[in-house]
C-alpha cells in the first residue's frame, strides 16, 4: 500500500450531483481540495444516442440498473428483498449522465411531516433554508421552466421552458378539462444555449447521456468550473474504507486504483457524496474497534430508512401521432394536484404526475419500465401498429415514508470487483403507499381519456424506477435519531460530513436531485462560514 | 457466421423469431428470421451472461414441446398452430422467455432498417435531434390560465 505525501483539506468521494455541487461550493476558498470518484469520465461523442442502435446499449453498457450493466466501476447490489431496483451510475457526473433532467423542488410542506400530518419525522430545516441554494442551482445547472407555478414558492427559472409538444399539449388540454393543476416542468435541460453549453436538440433519450451538453449532468455543469478554481479530481479510485485516528475523527481514506493498487489517503475533512446506497455501504465498511457498528453509526441509524419514490406508469393510446419520441423524454408537464395530504383519499401525503414523452421503438416493444411479459406475434404486432407513437405515459410518483426496516446492509457473500463487501437491500413496500399508488393510477387513466385517449393500460409499482435512493444517514438534532446534524456533519466523528440524498428525512413525491444540490450547496455554505471551529 | 449453436437449434432460433416477429400483412415489416437478430444475439452472449442460459433453456424446451408432438422443428407444425406451441413454452419457463421475447424484440427494432419503414428517421437521435415548435409565452399564458386562477395549492409553512 502506498501513503499519499500531500495530505488534503477536504476530500470528497463521488462526483455526481452532490460531490460536484460541494466541491464547487468549497473551491472558494484556499483549501486543498480532492475528490475520489470510483467511476472514470465518460464522452459525450460516445454516448449511445449518437449510435445507430443506441436503445440497445440501455439494456447493456448504459443500463441504469448496475446488475445489468457491470461495468468495471459499479458494484453489484443484492436486491432480491426489494420490489425495486436500485438504479445509479458511477462516472464523473454521477447519475446525472443518465438523469432525465426533471428537476422540481420540494414544497415547504415537505419538510413538516410530522407536524402536519403525523407521520415520520420534520426535517430540521425548512423551505426556506434552501430557497437560495436551490436558486443558486438553478444558474449553475442552467434549469428552464417557467415562473409563476403555483404548486411551490415563486421561483424564476434562468431559462424559459422546454417547448411541450404536441404530447404535452393534448394532455394539458385534459388537465383543463378536469380543473386539475399542471405546469410546465422545471428542467435541468437548456431550452437556449447558455454559459458556453448550446441548446437541447429534442433529441429524447436524456437517459443515454446527453451528446449535446444540453443535459446538466455535472461534469459540464459544476466540474468545469470546480476543477478551473483548483480542485483536483481522480477518477477510476473506489474509496474501500474511511479510517479514523485514536481520537475517532477521520483521518482519511483507503482506496484502490484502476489497476488494483491500494492506496492512502490523509485527509482533514472527509465528505461522502456517495448516494443513498453507497454512502451507507461505506460507513457499513469502515468498521474499527472504535466504531464496530460502522463509522458514524452509534446511533444504528446508518443504512436504516431507505426511501424510493415508488412509481407506477400509465399509458394511454390515441388515434393521432402524437410525435411523442420527440422531446426530452422526462421533461415536459408536471402536475402536482395530489400532492398535498387530503384525508379523504384514504392515505396521508400524495404524489406527482410527470407526463413522459414516448420511448424509442425497441424500448416500446420490449416492455418499457415494466416488468410484464412481453407481447409477441401477431398481440405485438397488432398493438404495436395501433398505438406506437400514439401514446402519452403518465408516471406516478409517489412518496415514501421512512420506515427503519427498509435498509441497506452489507451482504454476507456479494463483492465488487475489489473484494469490498457489496450492499443488501432489505424493503418492503408500505400499504400507505400502494395505496397512493392506487390512487395516482385510477387519476392518471382518468387524465388520459379526458384528454382523449382511446384506452389505457397501465404498471403498477414498476421495478426497473429505483432512482431516487433517500434517507440512509438522515439529518437531525437527535444524535440517537440521526446519523448527521442539520447541516451535514456526524454526529460522532466531527470532521465526517454527508452531503447526498442519504441525508433526506422524508422522500416528498419529486426527483430529489434539486434537493440534494441545494443541500449540498447549504452545507458547503455552513462548512465556509464555520472554518475556524468547523468541529466544534 | 459463426455461431455457438448446431444447425439445428439455429433454424429453431430463425423458426421463433418468426413466430415472435410475423411478418406484417402489409409487408412492411419483416418476419423476425429475416432481420440480423441472430447477430444480436451472439453480442448479448458476451454482455449478458444470463442471456445465453435463458436461451439455452427456451430452445431445450421448444425442442421438448416439438418431440411430444412427434416432430423435428417448428416449421413443421401447423402455420396457425405454431404460436401455441411457444406459448407453453413461454408458460413453462416465463422469465428465461422474457429475456428472450425482450431481446428478439431489441435486435428487431434496433436494426437500422426497421425504424424508417413506420416512418422513424434512420438516424440516432444525435446530433440532429428532432423538430418541436417553441410555445409562444401568450399560447402558453393562455393555457395556463385555469390553473393560475386558482391560486396557490400548496401549504405554506415554515
Amino acid at each position: 500500500m502506498s501513503e499519499s505525501l500531500e495530505p488534503v483539506d477536504v476530500l470528497i468521494i463521488g462526483a455526481g450531483a452532490s460531490g460536484a455541487a460541494l466541491a464547487w461550493s468549497l473551491s472558494e476558498t484556499r483549501m486543498n481540495i480532492l475528490c475520489l470518484e470510483q467511476g472514470g469520465h465518460t464522452d459525450p461523442a460516445k454516448y449511445p444516442s449518437t449510435l445507430p442502435d443506441w436503445e440497445r446499449h440501455r439494456f447493456g453498457a448504459f443500463a441504469a440498473n448496475p446488475n445489468i450493466r457491470k461495468m468495471p466501476a459499479d458494484y453489484p447490489v443484492n436486491d432480491a428483498d426489494s420490489p425495486i431496483s436500485p438504479l445509479m451510475f458511477n462516472a464523473v457526473g454521477g447519475s446525472t449522465i443518465i438523469y432525465a433532467g426533471h428537476f422540481p423542488r420540494f414544497h415547504p410542506s415537505d419538510f413538516r411531516v410530522k407536524t402536519l400530518d403525523g407521520v415520520a419525522d420534520d426535517w430540521p430545516i425548512n423551505y426556506d433554508t434552501l430557497a437560495p441554494f436551490y436558486d443558486i442551482n438553478d444558474r449553475m445547472m442552467g434549469v428552464s421552466g417557467l415562473a409563476g407555478n403555483p404548486s411551490v414558492p415563486a421561483h424564476t427559472p434562468p431559462l424559459p421552458p422546454i417547448p411541450l409538444g404536441k404530447l404535452g399539449h393534448t394532455i394539458a388540454g385534459g388537465f383543463n378539462k378536469l380543473g386539475w393543476h399542471w405546469w410546465p416542468s422545471d428542467s435541468a435541460i437548456l431550452s437556449q444555449d447558455y454559459e458556453g453549453r448550446a441548446a437541447c436538440v429534442n433529441a429524447g433519450p436524456c437517459d443515454l447521456g446527453c451528446a449535446q451538453g444540453a443535459k446538466a449532468s455535472t461534469d459540464v455543469t459544476y466540474w468545469p468550473e470546480a476543477l478551473r478554481r483548483g480542485v483536483k479530481l481522480k477518477p477510476n479510485c473506489r474509496v474501500a474504507e474511511i479510517t479514523v485516528d485514536e481520537k475517532g475523527m477521520a483521518d482519511g481514506v483507503l482506496y484502490f486504483d484502476d489497476k488494483g493498487a491500494l492506496h492512502k489517503q490523509k485527509a482533514a475533512v472527509v465528505v461522502m457524496a456517495c448516494n443513498g446506497i453507497g454512502t451507507s455501504r461505506l460507513l457499513l465498511n469502515s468498521r474499527s474497534a472504535q466504531f464496530p457498528d460502522g463509522l458514524a453509526n452509534r446511533s444504528g441509524m446508518v443504512g436504516k430508512n431507505l426511501m424510493f419514490h415508488p412509481v407506477s406508469v400509465v399509458a394511454g393510446a390515441f388515434s393521432e401521432p402524437l410525435d411523442s419520441h420527440k422531446g426530452p423524454v422526462g421533461c415536459s408537464i408536471t402536475s402536482h394536484e395530489f400532492y398535498e395530504t387530503d384525508a379523504s383519499r384514504g392515505f396521508v401525503r400524495g404524489y406527482s404526475f410527470e407526463v413522459l414523452r414516448g420511448g424509442g421503438p425497441a424500448s416500446a416493444a420490449a416492455g418499457g419500465l415494466s416488468d410484464a411479459p412481453v407481447l409477441w406475434g401477431q398481440a405485438h404486432r397488432g398493438l404495436f401498429a395501433m398505438a406506437y407513437g400514439k401514446t402519452a405515459p403518465i408516471l406516478v410518483m409517489s412518496e415514501d415514508l421512512p420506515e427503519e426496516h427498509n435498509r441497506v446492509t452489507l451482504d454476507a457473500d456479494l463483492k465488487d470487483s475489489n473484494g469490498i463487501p457489496a450492499p443488501k437491500i432489505s424493503y418492503t413496500q408500505s400499504d400507505n403507499n400502494k395505496k397512493l399508488l392506487a390512487h395516482g393510477e385510477q387519476r392518471a387513466a382518468e387524465l388520459l381519456m379526458a384528454s382523449g385517449a382511446q384506452w389505457t393500460i397501465g404498471a403498477s409499482t414498476v421495478r426497473g424506477t429505483g432512482w431516487h435512493l433517500m434517507g440512509t444517514a438522515r439529518m437531525g438534532n437527535d444524535p440517537q435519531r440521526s446519523v448527521v446534524n442539520p447541516w451535514g456533519r456526524s454526529h460522532d466523528v466531527p470532521n465526517l460530513f454527508v452531503v447526498d440524498g442519504s441525508l433526506f428525512v422524508t422522500s416528498a413525491a419529486v426527483n430529489p436531485t434539486s434537493t440534494i444540490q441545494a443541500l449540498a450547496l447549504y452545507i458547503g455554505d455552513t462548512m465556509k462560514k464555520n472554518l475556524a471551529n468547523l468541529f466544534d | 457466421m459463426t455461431t455457438p449453436w448446431t444447425e439445428q437449434e439455429r433454424a429453431l432460433i430463425d423458426d421463433l423469431l418468426d413466430v415472435l416477429l410475423p411478418a406484417t400483412a402489409d409487408g412492411k415489416l419483416p418476419a423476425g428470421s429475416a432481420v440480423p437478430i441472430v447477430a444480436f444475439f451472439l453480442a448479448r452472449l458476451a454482455d449478458l451472461p444470463e442471456f445465453g442460459p435463458a436461451l439455452s433453456t427456451v430452445l431445450t424446451a421448444l425442442q421438448d414441446v416439438l418431440r411430444g408432438r412427434g416432430v423435428a422443428a417448428l416449421r413443421d407444425v401447423a402455420l396457425d398452430e405454431r404460436a401455441a406451441v411457444v406459448t407453453q413454452v413461454e408458460q413453462s419457463h416465463p422469465a428465461e422467455f422474457r429475456l428472450v421475447a425482450q431481446n428478439a424484440h431489441l435486435g428487431y427494432y434496433t436494426e437500422p432498417s426497421i425504424p424508417i419503414r413506420f416512418g422513424l428517421p434512420g438516424r440516432p437521435p444525435q446530433p440532429l435531434g428532432h423538430e418541436v415548435p417553441r410555445d409562444s409565452m401568450e399560447a402558453l399564458m393562455e393555457l395556463l390560465a385555469p390553473v393560475i386562477a386558482r391560486g396557490p395549492i400548496f401549504r405554506d409553512v415554515k
